[in-house]
């Protein structure tokens, strides 16, 4: 197969004008010649920067996902404490509404309590103020009455009876009354 | 399978010599290399020739439709790295660019190579922009592919055969290296023909690659001018519809070709690379 080739090859050398399996010195020299300029300037001057730039790229699009990643950690730990700072906002201050209802009430108990006392007190001092003001009064109309029923029996038992002998015999007698 | 390509050669070029002896040698004169530059019908161009201590040094119309896919090339990609020192976010233009870029770094080098990957990326990026601009260049009207000149295909084999060979006497030292080739525990009286066999692997690796790229590209511009030829080989524009739609055809074909061919010789380069470096594979 390949002598075929080579005989068809060489016909064609042998017509002219350049065989189609021949290998042209001039234009492997020229081929060489502009692959490596080719080779050395866009390795230069296109693979370098362009290689670099993808590469910096890669990298900042890695280091950007990186960040978020790290961005939405640290977004979901702010929420987590947030929300627990919430719930214990939440606590105290149910906390804090339960305690002044308490406390309200303890107030309003305690006052209750008070102002009974106090009208206790009041309803009690006005009834022994009372009293004292009836005995007072009782006294002194006893005493009036003994003074009267006194003047009035000098008045009408002078001669034989003593003043004062008399006094405390009627004395005795409102005593008596009295206590019954 | 190279034997299959070469068969397709063989068999294609004695088709084209034949048609040649019988007056149709305008196929192997677009395909094959010349010193003029053919715009028919507006004119041919003749170039120089240079005689460098008695090496004849030809610019042939290949050489000079290399350089101009090396310009391209050269123009695009200093444009592109201008715009990525500027700013890193691609435009439509950089980003086409940067999507082949980021292909053969991250799908042909980091694979095939492994470890130690980086310092053959800038070498299997020019090879693969290289061939692929001269591929497409071929495919426009009045340009000629350069890739379809085995002269050229052979060369970039040896240079890919040079680069693979430094690789792995870098990584295992020249004399592990050639150790290496050799598998472990083969018997002794093995050994002769063992070494002739990987010796002969090492030539029959770069060969492939050039044979490769030179048939792929040859055979589908030789089948769109056969097409064509079937106009005026039959002498009437009846047959015109159907030439011109197989070869319309074909050359659509040739865009996948084109691509595929540049893929297939840096991926390959790039595999070759990889056994000389990590051997123990």
């Amino acid at each position: 197969m390949i002598f075929n080739t080579f005989v068809i090859l060489a016909k064609a050398e042998e017509s002219g004008g350049g065989g189609l399996l021949s290998i042209e010195g001039g234009l492997a020299f020229w081929t060489v010649l502009t692959f490596v300029l080719l080779l050395l300037l866009l390795g230069k001057f296109a693979w370098k920067p362009i290689l670099n730039a993808l590469d910096e790229r890669e990298k900042g699009i890695k280091d950007a996902l990186e960040a978020a990643k790290k961005a939405n950690e640290e977004a979901d730990l702010l929420k987590a404490e947030n929300e627990k700072a919430r719930k214990e906002n939440d606590e105290a201050a149910k906390r804090q509404i339960e305690e002044s209802k308490k406390f309200i009430e303890e107030q309003r108990v305690k006052m209750a309590q008070e102002l009974k006392d106090e009208f206790e007190k009041k309803r009690k001092d006005f009834e022994a103020e009372l009293e004292n003001r009836e005995r007072e009064m009782i006294d002194n109309v006893t005493a009036e009455v003994a003074d009267i029923v006194v003047a009035a029996a000098e008045k009408v038992i002078k001669a034989n009876l003593n003043t004062e002998k008399n006094k405390e015999l009627v004395n005795k007698y409102i005593e008596d009354i009295r206590n019954n | 399978m190279y034997t299959d390509s070469l068969k397709a050669i063989t068999d294609t070029t004695a088709a084209a010599h034949e048609q040649a002896s019988q007056g149709s040698g305008w196929i192997l004169h677009h395909v094959t290399d010349g010193r003029y530059l053919d715009f028919t019908p507006f004119g041919k161009i003749d170039l120089p020739v240079f005689n460098i201590g008695g090496y004849e040094l030809a610019i042939t119309r290949h050489t000079i439709f290399m350089w101009v896919a090396a310009i391209i090339l050269l123009i695009m990609l200093i444009k592109t790295a201008q715009r990525y020192k500027k700013t890193k976010i691609p435009n439509r233009f950089t980003g086409a660019i940067e999507v082949l870029i980021l292909f053969v770094r991250d799908e042909i080098a980091k694979p095939s190579i492994g470890s130690g990957y980086e310092k053959f990326v800038p070498y299997l990026l020019t090879t693969f922009f290289f061939i692929l601009f001269a591929n497409f260049l071929g495919l426009i009207p009045f340009s000629a592919t350069v890739t379809s000149n085995i002269s050229l295909t052979a060369t970039l084999a040896a240079i890919s055969f040079v680069v693979t060979q430094w690789g792995g006497m870098k990584k295992n030292g020249v004399f592990g290296y050639f150790k290496g080739l050799i598998p472990h525990g083969i018997p002794v009286f093995l050994l002769p023909i063992m070494i002739v066999v990987e010796v002969l692997g090492l030539f029959t690796k770069p060969f492939a690659l050039a044979v490769r790229l030179f048939a792929n590209m040859i055979a589908g511009h030789i089948v769109i001018y056969a097409l064509i030829g079937l106009i005026f080989a039959m002498g009437t524009l009846a047959v015109a519809p159907v030439s011109v739609g197989m070869a319309l055809f074909i050359n659509l074909l040739e865009i996948l070709v084109a691509s595929l061919q540049a893929y297939i010789f840096t991926m390959l380069s790039a595999v070759f690379i990889g056994m000389a470096v990590h051997q123990e594979h």
